[in-house]
């Protein structure tokens, strides 16, 4: 009887333990279950063990037994120092990168940056559970890591932690968010030179300033309507920007903290001084950005003609348009080769826009180079009022081009201007671009196709200096095969038919000598 | 180490006499050249392609494009059949009952155990050895980027130290060879599945260290082209656990 209690009690209590066991590795809560289970697990098999004891005492005390036990001691402490040594391993890394893409390395300016990194970065990665995007974001940021241990950087799925992504207003998949010393950045493409850009913008002392000039109805930063700059103003300052009005009128001078000043659309004249302003804000080294729609007379354009670009009075008609035949439209691919729109893979839209061309008297000492042209079907035509209409015989076939970079050829040194500016850093050099339409960065259109996402490249091309730019993009040697159809039959037929029952009949006739011997 | 490489060379030529290694070969070449070659098909079409859409040339790197997709395939399939060549190296003295042989010889158990292990591992070089012919192959059409090809080649032989050295324990555990490569093909898709279970988990601790314990993230770093000690240690590491436990079970016999 007892006997028989005692081993009812000995199975009773391995199935707790079991059950316990399942619970936990399968649902996990509610945690009272498990312990419950486990309770009764342990007092049942120790009334086995009890009720055993003379057997378990007979047993244990066999040489057999002593060298069992020590055997699993001595495999328990192996593997617990096997555990340890990668534990420690795992963080003391040393790394040979033979890939030939550079994908396991860093650039030396992203090195230095992160040897000069004074508080602890944290990065956040929102990506879905799936995504390309994130084995890249991993790549590189483990090379950071590799490099040094202020940056801990994590992983998250917005859709599993929800309030964490409210808490950063994550609102798109593939969101990197980097976080240090109180000053955060938001970047949605990921790559070493957006993070490293990113790195170095929010670990600076004081963050770089934007400047949108007012005063003559350009669209507004505030105005959160169809026509205002809102968006932009967001999206720049999450990405670690500061951004200001420039009320060109009474400052009489662009700020000296300028790092970029825009001028989104005008719709008024600009009085002379202010144009002097711009001017000297040029000459000094600046940045302007200038998006002047057509049909507006801005007076801006003999500030612009200084500098070598033109702007007629024209439209660009786009027939084969999907969205009218005044908003053209540039595909991916077709954009002119320039540091701003490389490895750019969106389209973008110009609610009617004007031809930004250059001076060529000025080609001695500026240089000029296209970012923006649209297709070839298109139309550039002098007569914009009354119906737009295409006349073959005045108008200009496209392609056209409607926005432009200007630039020094050889840099002069800078100077002082008289206006009381400082003269801009020397590592900072003169750069105006100048696109024939601002309609596509208003709220309506920003989010559409790719029209942010230029914007936003032209604006961090504007504001970097030129070392960090210079990052190379980790491209992989690109190489073609190209196989005639009997080439591959070759190959296919002598490496997965004729190599195999090669090696088969070798093994065949040496496994046949040896069963006759 | 004498005593090893005799008894490693023992083993080998049991091997080269039965007709498993070579059926085991020639099954591995099949697959793993078929699938290299359907890659290779993919590739050149997509070289076309790219040809005919100049200027806006898409990425094609031979490399992380053809190469790595094969690696990781063989991984998967020399996973498979691995526990076939470990299966009978001590089950079958068990089961002839030349264990009693092999004890009493003057060989400790450590140099028994990595004798055996070396001869298979050399299978395993010479195995891995005969796909040599794919990449010498492509690069006689295009440019084939060898440092890579080095990496990638070293992760696979250091993963096949981890296959053999459970295949060995597996071995030593039964007398019944069926039952071994059975046990081996347990763990070491067990091993295999927890980095696919990392995949669905990464963003919380376990799943860290899931795809820590993962054999094929692992390898993937080293068939990417980079050779670091982290992964360096998780290899070597198991491999010696194995081999560890392998001598353990082998030593309880003296005293069962």
């Amino acid at each position: 009887m007892r006997r028989t209690l005692s081993i009812v009690s000995g199975v009773l209590g391995a199935i707790c333990a079991f059950a316990g066991l399942f619970h936990f590795l399968i649902w996990g809560t509610p945690v009272w279950v498990v312990t419950v289970l486990e309770s009764a697990a342990v007092i049942f098999l120790s009334f086995f063990l009890f009720t055993h004891f003379e057997l378990v005492k007979d047993f244990s005390t066999r040489r057999s037994t002593k060298f069992g036990v020590n055997s699993f001691l001595m495999a328990g402490i192996f593997i617990a120092i096997v555990v340890i040594l990668n534990f420690i391993l795992a963080r003391h890394e040393v790394r040979f990168d033979l890939s030939g893409t550079g994908a396991f390395s860093i650039s030396p300016q992203t090195v230095s940056v992160l040897q000069n990194l004074k508080n602890e970065v944290k990065v956040i990665g929102f990506f879905g559970e799936q995504s390309n995007a994130k084995r890249l974001a991993k790549d590189i940021l483990e090379n950071y890591r590799y490099e040094t241990d202020k940056i801990q950087y994590e992983m998250v799925d917005p859709d599993k932690k929800p309030t964490l992504a409210k808490q950063y207003g994550i609102t798109e998949y593939d969101t990197v968010v980097i976080e240090s010393g109180g000053q955060k950045a938001t970047l949605r493409t990921i790559s070493e030179e957006e993070i490293t850009g990113a790195l170095i913008r929010i670990s600076r002392e004081s963050k770089k300033t934007f400047y949108f000039v007012e005063g003559h109805g350009e669209h507004s930063v505030d105005d959160p309507e169809r026509n205002g700059f809102s968006i932009l103003k967001e999206s720049l300052e999450k990405q670690g920007f500061s951004v200001k009005k420039l009320l060109l009128l009474s400052e009489k001078k662009v700020p000296d903290d300028a790092a970029v000043v825009i001028i989104g659309g005008p719709q008024r004249p600009y009085t002379e001084e202010e144009g002097a302003a711009l001017d000297a804000y040029l000459s000094r080294g600046g940045r302007l950005f200038a998006l002047v729609d057509p049909l507006v007379k801005t007076d801006l354009e003999p500030v612009l003609a200084k500098w070598g670009v033109l702007l007629a009075n024209d439209i660009i008609l786009d027939p084969a348009s999907s969205l009218g035949g005044v908003v053209p439209i540039v595909n991916p691919g077709t954009y002119p080769p320039h540091q701003i729109t490389d490895r750019f893979n969106l389209g973008t839209f110009y609610p009617v826009t004007r031809s930004v061309n250059f001076d060529p008297a000025r080609e001695g000492t500026l240089l000029f180079e296209p970012i923006l042209k649209s297709g070839q079907g298109t139309w550039l035509t002098t007569q914009v009022e009354g119906d737009l209409a295409i006349d073959p015989s005045r108008d200009k076939l496209g392609p056209i081009t409607f926005g432009g970079v200007v630039r020094y050829k050889e840099e002069p040194p800078p100077m002082e201007t008289g206006d009381g500016g400082k003269a801009i850093d020397a590592s900072k050099k003169m750069r105006l671009v100048v696109i024939g339409d601002a309609d596509f960065a208003t709220n309506s259109a920003v989010r559409s196709a790719g029209n942010g996402d230029l914007f936003q490249n032209v604006v961090s091309w504007l504001a970097e200096e030129e070392d960090l730019i210079s990052i190379r993009s980790q491209e992989a040697k690109t190489s073609t095969l190209l196989l005639s159809s009997a080439q591959h039959r070759f190959n296919f037929y002598s490496s997965v038919i004729i190599l195999p029952l090669a090696i088969l009949t070798v093994g065949l006739t040496v496994w046949r000598r040896r069963r006759r011997l | 180490m004498k005593n090893i490489l005799t008894l490693a060379g023992k083993e080998l030529k049991l091997y080269f006499i039965s007709p498993i290694a070579y059926v085991l070969a020639m099954v591995f070449l099949m697959v793993s050249n078929y699938l290299f070659h359907s890659q290779v098909f993919f590739y050149s079409r997509l070289s076309s392609q790219a040809m005919q859409f100049q200027g806006n040339l898409p990425q094609l790197n031979l490399h992380e494009i053809l190469f790595r997709p094969t690696f990781l395939n063989m991984a998967i399939i020399l996973l498979l059949i691995m526990p076939l060549l470990t299966m009978r190296l001590f089950a079958e003295e068990k089961k002839g009952r030349t264990t009693e042989l092999l004890m009493t010889s003057p060989l400790t158990i450590t140099e028994i155990v990595l004798g055996k292990f070396l001869a298979a591992w050399v299978i395993y070089a010479l195995l891995l050895g005969l796909t040599l012919h794919l990449p010498v192959m492509l690069s006689t059409f295009t440019d084939v980027a060898w440092k890579p090809l080095v990496a990638s080649y070293l992760g696979l032989l250091l993963l096949g130290g981890v296959f053999l050295s459970m295949g060995l324990f597996a071995s030593s555990l039964t007398e019944n060879q069926i039952v071994a490569a059975v046990i081996s093909f347990g763990i070491l898709i067990g091993f295999w599945l927890i980095g696919l279970t990392a995949q669905t988990m990464s963003d919380s601790a376990a799943g860290e260290l899931f795809s820590y314990l993962s054999l094929l993230e692992h390898l993937d770093h080293f068939v990417r082209g980079l050779i670091n000690t982290r992964d360096l240690t998780y290899f070597i590491s198991l491999t010696i656990l194995g081999l560890f436990l392998t001598h353990r079970v082998v030593e309880s016999q003296r005293w069962k």
